[in-house]
């Protein structure tokens, strides 16, 4: 997948969290492929996207991280991930990150993309599956915890200019 | 959130399902939920987007998930959620979704959808819609089908 589709996810978590929650995150930005089936850490919110291609794009994380970040956004305490608000939180945070990356690839690139509101989820040993659809995850670290992004695209973009 | 919507998405049961052979559909239960819980092992999660914007999950149990890949596959003997049966029941929820959104269409309301996400798993809690999601259970003769529809109108 073309490294140009990827970095402006990765720009997008950077900036968020340090906007939202103060938190600076840590990358090597280096993206490795993924098998078609992920298994979710604990914690997953999935964005899809169409336009010219389809795609979509996940944040992962464990619980105790959704839960750290969401203490540190909201000021109050959680006892589990399943807690309305930390979730929604997730599925905030993925809103914003996909809404930036996307913006960013849409002004590059042309490629008309309009997002799909989040679904995020919570369970014991999910696995998320998209199959024949060549994804690209890319690992970041934070002080609360790692946090995975993965990105998929039908097929490759083509690069417009 | 509006009747037209899910009537368009419970036309769409009655057109698709009979078509493979998945017959006497009934349908159960309807609430509308805060939010969503599925003790189902598989789910299908299919995006809309447009001048309608949602997410619409199809979950099944794992047994009435290989009934209803098997008859989508002309009654092929499906042993196990694997990639071929997943890629079924993929095409059963974007036809049940593009068979809603073409009745939608009729009414001048224009939406397109993007390629289903699996999320296979025991007791997961789900939030797909910020507003509010509304379940409907449908019996059929291949088990049952559990289709939760988040929009946000």
């Amino acid at each position: 997948m073309n490294k140009e589709f990827i970095q402006p996810f990765v720009n997008g978590v950077r900036n968020v969290l340090k906007k939202i929650a103060s938190v600076d995150v840590k990358t090597n930005e280096e993206s490795f492929e993924e098998n078609s089936e992920i298994k979710s850490k604990g914690v997953t919110s999935i964005i899809s996207y169409s336009g010219k291609i389809n795609g979509r794009f996940l944040i992962d994380m464990n619980s105790e991280t959704a839960i750290s970040l969401t203490r540190r956004i909201t000021g109050r305490t959680y006892d589990t991930a399943k807690e309305p608000m930390v979730l929604s939180t997730v599925s905030e945070l993925n809103n914003i990150i996909a809404g930036d990356g996307l913006t960013d690839i849409n002004n590059k690139f042309s490629m008309g993309l309009r997002l799909v509101p989040p679904i995020v989820f919570t369970g014991d040993n999910a696995l998320i599956c998209l199959d024949k659809i060549p994804s690209e995850s890319v690992n970041i670290n934070t002080e609360y915890g790692d946090i995975r992004i993965n990105i998929a695209f039908e097929r490759s973009p083509e690069v417009s200019g | 959130m509006d009747e037209e919507y899910i009537n368009s998405f419970v036309e769409a049961f009655y057109t698709i399902l009979p078509s493979f052979g998945i017959e006497e559909l009934k349908i159960t239960n309807l609430e509308v939920k805060e939010n969503m819980f599925s003790n189902e092992e598989v789910t299908a999660v299919v995006g809309l987007t447009g001048s309608v914007r949602g997410n619409i999950a199809y979950s099944f149990s794992e047994d009435s998930a290989k009934k209803f890949a098997s008859a989508m596959m002309m009654g092929m003997l499906i042993e196990e959620v694997d990639e071929d049966a997943r890629s079924a029941i993929s095409e059963l929820s974007n036809l049940i979704t593009g068979r809603g959104c073409k009745i939608l269409s009729n009414n001048e309301v224009f939406t397109d959808f993007t390629t289903p996400t699996f999320i296979i798993g025991k007791n997961i809690y789900f939030l797909i819609s910020t507003v509010k999601t509304l379940a409907i259970n449908v019996e059929t003769t291949a088990g049952a089908m559990q289709v939760n529809i988040g929009l946000e109108l």
